[in-house]
């Protein structure tokens, strides 16, 4: 058993660890988004080089490229915009947390780690904003467990739905992988410390094709304070 | 470099449209293909001298694909592309056998350059395999 300085060490490293990952994963994306970008404004300098030597391009051809960059600043600007949302997670341990954003920046920052494996992660909206008082950064990392859970059991694809619901008492996110029988997850040190601190649970549902996460609607531990047991 | 026969493999469509259309207009003969799966298909119907290949994919992922391409046409030199900002991804295809590897975004003549090497040695390659030619 570890002690509370143990403890916070460890939490520190892993949330650290996960944060550079994600940074990581996001840097990539976005050098993908800058290499199409660049092979675009280099075809459309082409298309300016032969235009000084007499064969000018037809504006349908250029407008084409033109709107193609535009997607793609879009595309990248989504991005920045998840991973801005991601970045101020780690501002409070214990706020309003919008259950339907957090999945909305989930799906945003890991999007292209789960395509990688033929997975399509979409949001299910619900028609109520429901809102928890927890560490968001916590639950983002709790919510990743999960993910990569699943993703890891998606032989041959699918798609993922993240979605949150709530009711009086309880909220909480679910992981549905439609056609899929999802295996319990395993144990290990970092999710029940999450667990523990979230006062949150994982249970299964709908024959095993989702995973649910649970939690109250103001965590108790107000503080992320560990128990010194 | 106008014999070159270059094949262009990467997810991500407009980046293989473009890429490809502006090897074309330097006399390069390259075509293009959006997943690995497509390229090891063309590769068994068509004649090819370099693959510029992504090393992240969905689905197939680039190693997975050089692999391929190392064991069933092992003369076709490859110039893997990587958008991590690391050498060691690079590395990694390297060590797997890739001719070389260059980071995204990386400028047109950076990779023409590679293509030209790739090709003389393939050139190597082959006359090794089949012996200096009779007028040499």
């Amino acid at each position: 058993m570890m002690n509370v300085d143990g403890q916070w060490r460890f939490m520190h490293d892993q949330g650290l660890a996960f944060f550079g990952r994600i940074a990581a994963s996001i840097s990539h994306e976005l050098k993908n988004h800058l290499a199409v970008i660049n092979e675009q404004t280099g075809l459309m300098s082409d298309l300016l080089h032969f235009a000084g030597q007499g064969k000018p391009p037809s504006v349908q051809r250029l407008a084409c490229l033109s709107q193609d960059i535009a997607e793609q600043v879009g595309r990248a600007d989504l991005t920045l915009r998840m991973f801005g949302r991601f970045s101020h997670s780690v501002d409070q341990q214990h706020c309003p947390v919008d259950l339907a954003d957090l999945s909305e920046t989930i799906i945003g920052i890991a999007k292209r780690l789960a395509a990688s494996k033929g997975v399509m992660l979409s949001h299910q909206a619900g028609t109520d904003q429901i809102i928890v008082k927890t560490s968001p950064f916590l639950l983002v990392q709790l919510v990743f467990l999960c993910l990569e859970h699943i993703i890891a059991q998606a032989d041959g694809g699918g798609e993922l739905r993240i979605g949150a619901f709530g009711d009086s008492g309880q909220a909480g996110i679910d992981l549905c992988l439609e056609g899929h029988t999802i295996a319990p997850m395993g144990s290990s040190q970092w999710q029940e410390m999450l667990l523990g601190l979230l006062h949150a649970r994982i249970c299964s549902l709908k024959e095993h094709s989702t995973l649910r996460i649970e939690m109250p609607l103001d965590n108790p531990n107000s503080t992320g304070a560990i128990d010194d047991e | 470099m106008n014999d070159a026969r270059v094949l262009v493999v990467d997810d991500e469509p407009m980046f293989v449209q473009a890429m490809v259309e502006r090897l074309k207009n330097r006399g390069v003969s390259a075509v293009g293909r959006g997943s690995g799966e497509e390229a090891l298909v063309y590769l068994k119907g068509n004649q090819v001298d370099v693959v510029v290949l992504d090393l992240m994919m969905k689905g197939m992922d680039g190693l997975e694909v050089l692999k391929s391409i190392r064991s069933e046409w092992p003369e076709v030199q490859t110039i893997m592309l990587t958008g991590h900002a690391s050498v060691e991804t690079g590395m990694a295809g390297i060590r797997a056998g890739a001719f070389d590897y260059l980071i995204k975004p990386a400028p047109l003549e950076d990779l023409i350059r590679k293509i030209n090497q790739a090709i003389e040695r393939k050139a190597v390659l082959s006359e090794k395999k089949t012996g200096p030619s009779e007028s040499a």
